[in-house]
């Protein structure tokens, strides 16, 4: 596996690739391994309905029956809880595949024709890292309405720019190489070019930003959720249950503590991945991480 | 460095005016005639209320609605520009006495958060540095990984559920005295804190390998001489840049943080006026956080090149 992500994305620089030596890599991994079993197996780990209200049973302390006791209409919370991990994971994917389409599309666009092109994509890139995005993202989910789905689109629209940067950067450096000067006076057109040469170089720049980015996608979703403008009720989503149990702070500490647990838990494993990847594949991203 | 600064200042000019027009576009997008919305809750005070036919195109009028959305935006921006921000639906006051009664208050929440951080960031990070590998480091290190992971509304949630409810010494929420200030200025400064003292650290530890530190240690100087009177004003020139981005973050969070603890900011009537659509509102407070935020920028921007006389004006 080593040998072969190896072959295929190192191409002119030889960067050392000693990921499993990473402790932090190990641990994100397994943690992120767990959650994602969580996900696929809700139905089967959970004795509750996620949704289904039961009156009767409101706000019941955490006991054996009831591991994180049940909310203000009755439901389990720790059913609520593995189940939204489902929602929360799919819809951060989601922010982070659009952010990453987008972002290598324009990105290899301006610095593979460079150009009139380039300078103004540079000058969108310069002024979209320059925005206050959340605000934006807040005030379009605002205007779109509240929901998952436009949460996670606002939140993609202002996410791409990091990944445009540094495919921009990566195709700059790469464009020159003689293997590419090569591979043209064979006949091989912008398009071979850019799928078997750019785009693979930019896998271990870009899956270091992905990684980093999932668990801030997480983070930023919560936050909208919690406002009241992401998931809606009764949709079990760790923010929007922060939301809902906020209310219930002095009868039901539990709506409020694992919801938020289970949110930290994921974004630490998240940011482990990410920050080990980045020490294992690129310790130049530092610099390009810090802002 | 006349030059740079007027470049910087014209950069930081055009963003706030991006950020108005994007606001102004995705306000557009709110479903449903403006006009409807404008003389149910404006004119009638009643959502139910079904207007003529003659009263939408009175109110378009009015407003300018009818025009397309460029012009709209135009002629907000020169009324904007003459300080009239219009007026909210709701209350009836205009935007701007809303926005400036509510902006000290996060002004000030805004400053103790960062002051806060700072004075736990700092610190921490040069001891961290200084003993790297010690029992110190790694707890502070393990703090901060915690601190960057954690959402701040759970944070300012458990710091509630602890200090006001459990141990009742803080108040729930609300505005007021000190005490009403430290739990809002810990939820927001925590994630400030996390970063910061991450980036003094490996700062710390960069600067002290560095060559001019070896002649101080092998003139004879003292480890604390060296590392308060050599180490940390080259070391702090980063921690001061990314303190300045985060700044300009923290001004989100406030949204949040406010809405938690109803601190009567800024970032609370925005949330309020997005629940309620009360579009001038929303606008005006989009600007008024774009203002503070390129402000900032700018300011971290300019102070960065006076700290580090290497940089040269022209590269950037």
């Amino acid at each position: 596996m080593a040998y072969w992500f190896k072959q295929k994305f190192i191409l002119a620089d030889k960067l050392p690739l000693h990921f499993p030596k990473q402790k932090s890599v190990v641990i994100g991994s397994m943690m992120i391994l767990g959650l994602t079993c969580l996900a696929i197996f809700a139905p089967h780990l959970t004795l509750y309905d996620p949704v289904e209200v039961d009156l009767r049973n409101n706000i019941v302390s955490p006991s054996w029956e009831h591991l994180f006791g049940t909310d203000n209409l009755g439901r389990d919370v720790l059913t609520r809880v593995i189940y939204a991990t489902r929602i929360d994971i799919l819809a951060s994917l989601f922010i982070v595949g659009i952010s990453v389409i987008l972002g290598l599309f324009i990105g290899i666009f301006a610095g593979y024709y460079g150009g009139i092109r380039d300078k103004m994509l540079v000058g969108m890139m310069d002024t979209f890292l320059a925005l206050p995005d959340i605000i934006l993202a807040l005030v379009l989910v605002g205007a779109l309405g509240p929901g998952i789905f436009n949460a996670a689109l606002a939140l993609s629209l202002f996410g791409w720019v990091r990944y445009a940067r540094v495919s921009r950067g990566l195709t700059l450096s790469i464009k020159e190489k003689e293997f590419i000067e090569a591979t043209k006076a064979v006949g091989a057109g912008d398009f071979y070019l850019i799928t078997r040469h750019i785009m693979p170089s930019t896998v271990a720049s870009i899956s270091t930003l992905a990684a980093l980015h999932l668990g801030h996608a997480i983070l930023s979703l919560a936050a909208l959720g919690f406002l009241g403008l992401g998931a809606q009720p009764p949709m079990p989503e760790w923010g929007a249950m922060l939301n809902e149990g906020r209310v219930f702070l002095r009868v039901g500490w539990w709506l409020s503590v694992f919801p938020g647990l289970m949110i930290m838990i994921t974004v630490l494993a998240f940011n482990f991945l990410g920050d080990g990847l980045r020490d294992a594949l690129d310790p130049r991203m530092k610099e390009v991480m810090v802002k | 460095m006349l030059g740079y600064i007027a470049k910087r200042t014209a950069i930081a000019v055009f963003v706030v005016f991006a950020t108005s027009a994007l606001t102004f576009f995705f306000l557009s997008l709110i479903p449903g005639e403006t006009a409807v919305t404008i003389i149910q809750r404006v004119f009638v005070g009643d959502v139910t209320y079904n207007p003529s036919q003659a009263e939408i195109e009175a109110t378009k009028q009015m407003f300018q609605l009818g025009n397309p959305l460029w012009m709209q935006y135009l002629h907000w921006l020169s009324n904007a520009l003459h300080g009239n921000f219009g007026t909210s639906y709701f209350s009836g006051r205009t935007v701007l006495s809303e926005i400036l009664v509510r902006l000290p208050a996060t002004i000030e929440l805004a400053i103790a958060a960062t002051v806060l951080s700072l004075i736990v960031a700092i610190p921490l990070g040069v001891i961290s540095a200084a003993r790297q590998n010690s029992k110190v480091d790694y707890s502070s290190m393990a703090l901060a990984t915690f601190f960057i992971a954690m959402p701040n509304f759970w944070l300012g949630l458990i710091l509630i559920l602890i200090f006001s409810l459990f141990l009742d010494l803080l108040p729930v929420a609300g505005y007021g005295g000190l005490e009403h200030l430290i739990l809002p200025a810990i939820t927001l400064g925590a994630g400030m804190m996390a970063v910061t003292m991450r980036l003094t650290r490996s700062s710390v530890l960069e600067v002290l390998r560095l060559d001019y530190i070896r002649t101080a240690r092998a003139k004879g100087l003292d480890e604390k001489r060296i590392l308060y009177r050599h180490v940390l004003k080259n070391a702090m020139i980063p921690v001061i840049t990314v303190a300045g981005l985060q700044l300009g973050y923290l001004l989100g969070g406030t949204v949040i943080v406010e809405t938690i603890f109803a601190w009567p900011g800024i970032g609370k009537l925005l949330i309020d006026s997005i629940d309620a659509r009360d579009i001038a509102v929303i606008q005006g407070c989009v600007v008024f956080i774009a203002i503070i935020f390129s402000l900032v920028n700018l300011l971290t921007d300019i102070s960065y090149r006076f700290l580090d006389p290497r940089i040269k004006y022209e590269e950037v």
